[in-house]
Formats: structure tokens, C-alpha cells, sequence
């Protein structure tokens, strides 16, 4: 049987509030960086600006940084989503962004290689939903 | 009412093994819960509430396909720890 760590995160939309959580999500990983671990998540972060379509000049580099620095500093890895290239889009449809992912640790990633994320067709919810195989 | 059904609905569309499912809006943990628990007796599940109309996690996995040994959380996260009971799994969120 496969040891296995699952982090399910929604993170707050605020720059301060997503800090202290990367702090604290960052200290668990890091204490499971051997281990399989999967952080599953809204992160309402993106690790490219240019992955974000906004109706305004929103600078928001800090805030990508910081969410880059967590993934790093994690050893997790960010795998690519198939489906849709957005996981959220506001209500009027003019700014949308993949905020939605599964990020795993080196150990999971080299046992599940293969595997993909699938966003589908989203419904009533701004975010669509979306979902992983693993084998 | 019509988000709860659409979620009952991808829910029980597959065989799940671990769903999760952030802004729930729930501050306790009600009926909806048991709603969700696709027909089985073999859903565990771990609940955060929201404060107010804002947040609340919620993370459910199938006993047959996961033994989870411990569960805890903290601000804005559910975490738990577990063994995986077959050769593949489908985890939606």
C-alpha cells in the first residue's frame, strides 16, 4: 500500500493572508519532502502572469513571486492541466486565470508520472471543476 | 440549491476516491454533507467550516480505496495522511 500526504487548500484572496500561508503550508511540506505528498487547491495564485487574462493592468508580481518561492521551497511540482487552460472566470467573463491545481512532491510525481489533470466544462460555480487519475 | 444539486451530480458522476471541494459556504457541517456521500457507506470526511458565507473546506475519500490515519487542519487548510488501498484512484476538487 502507497503512504500518502493530501494538503486541500483554499487560499484567502488577499496578499498578506496567502504569505502566512504559504509559511505554513511551505513548513509542512518541506517536513514531508520525502514523502508522497499532493497539495490540492484554489490557490487564487498563478505562477505566470501572462497565464492570467484581466480586464485591467493589475500588477501583481509580488504575488506570483511569493507563490513561485512556496513551490520551490516546497519541492513540489505543478503538472499541466488538460482540458481548459482556465479553472476560473469572473462573473461578467472578461477576466479568467488556472487558479485550480494539484501540485505533488518529487516522490509522487516520479511514481505517477503519467497522470493529468483534467479541467472540465464549468457550471454554475465561477471555477470549473476538475480532477486527476492517478495509476 | 441548484449549485448543491450540480455538485451532487459531478460527485456521483464517477467513482470517486478523494474529492475536494473549497467554498462551500457551510458553516456546519449539514444535511448537504450526507447528501454528498454518493450512496455509500464507505465515505469519510473532513469539514472546515466557513466563516459566515465566506471559505469552508471540505475533503471526502473513499474508505475502500484509502485508510486515512490521521486528519487535522489548520487556517485555510485540511490535511490528512493515509494509505492508498488500490493501484489507482480518481481525485476531483
Amino acid at each position: 500500500m502507497i503512504c500518502f500526504f493530501l494538503a486541500n487548500v483554499y487560499a484567502p484572496c488577499d496578499v498578506r493572508g496567502k504569505r502566512e500561508l504559504w509559511n505554513q503550508l511551505g513548513s509542512f511540506s518541506r517536513s514531508r519532502a520525502k514523502s508522497n505528498l499532493c497539495v490540492c487547491g484554489d490557490f487564487n495564485s498563478v505562477c505566470l502572469e501572462e497565464e492570467r487574462r484581466s480586464r485591467g493592468m493589475v500588477v501583481r508580481g509580488v504575488d506570483t513571486d511569493f507563490f513561485n518561492s512556496f513551490i520551490a521551497d516546497s519541492h513540489l511540482m505543478d503538472f499541466s492541466l488538460g482540458g481548459r487552460h482556465f479553472t476560473w472566470f469572473s462573473g461578467d467573463g472578461l477576466s479568467m486565470s488556472p487558479l485550480d491545481s494539484f501540485l505533488l512532491s518529487e516522490e509522487l510525481s516520479s511514481r505517477w508520472y503519467n497522470c493529468a489533470q483534467i479541467a472540465l466544462q464549468r457550471g454554475l460555480s465561477d471555477h470549473c471543476p476538475h480532477y486527476s487519475q492517478f495509476r | 440549491m441548484a449549485k448543491k444539486k450540480e455538485v451532487v451530480n459531478l460527485v456521483r458522476g464517477r467513482k470517486q476516491g478523494i474529492v475536494s471541494i473549497k467554498e462551500t459556504k457551510l458553516e456546519r457541517n449539514e444535511d448537504f454533507v450526507g447528501t454528498l456521500l454518493w450512496g455509500s457507506s464507505h465515505l469519510n470526511f473532513s469539514f472546515k467550516p466557513s466563516r459566515g458565507a465566506a471559505g469552508g473546506i471540505l475533503t471526502m475519500w473513499d474508505s475502500g480505496t484509502i485508510e486515512v490515519d490521521f486528519s487535522s487542519s489548520f487556517e485555510n487548510v485540511i490535511v490528512f495522511g493515509g494509505r492508498l488501498k488500490k493501484d489507482d484512484m480518481l481525485f476531483s476538487g
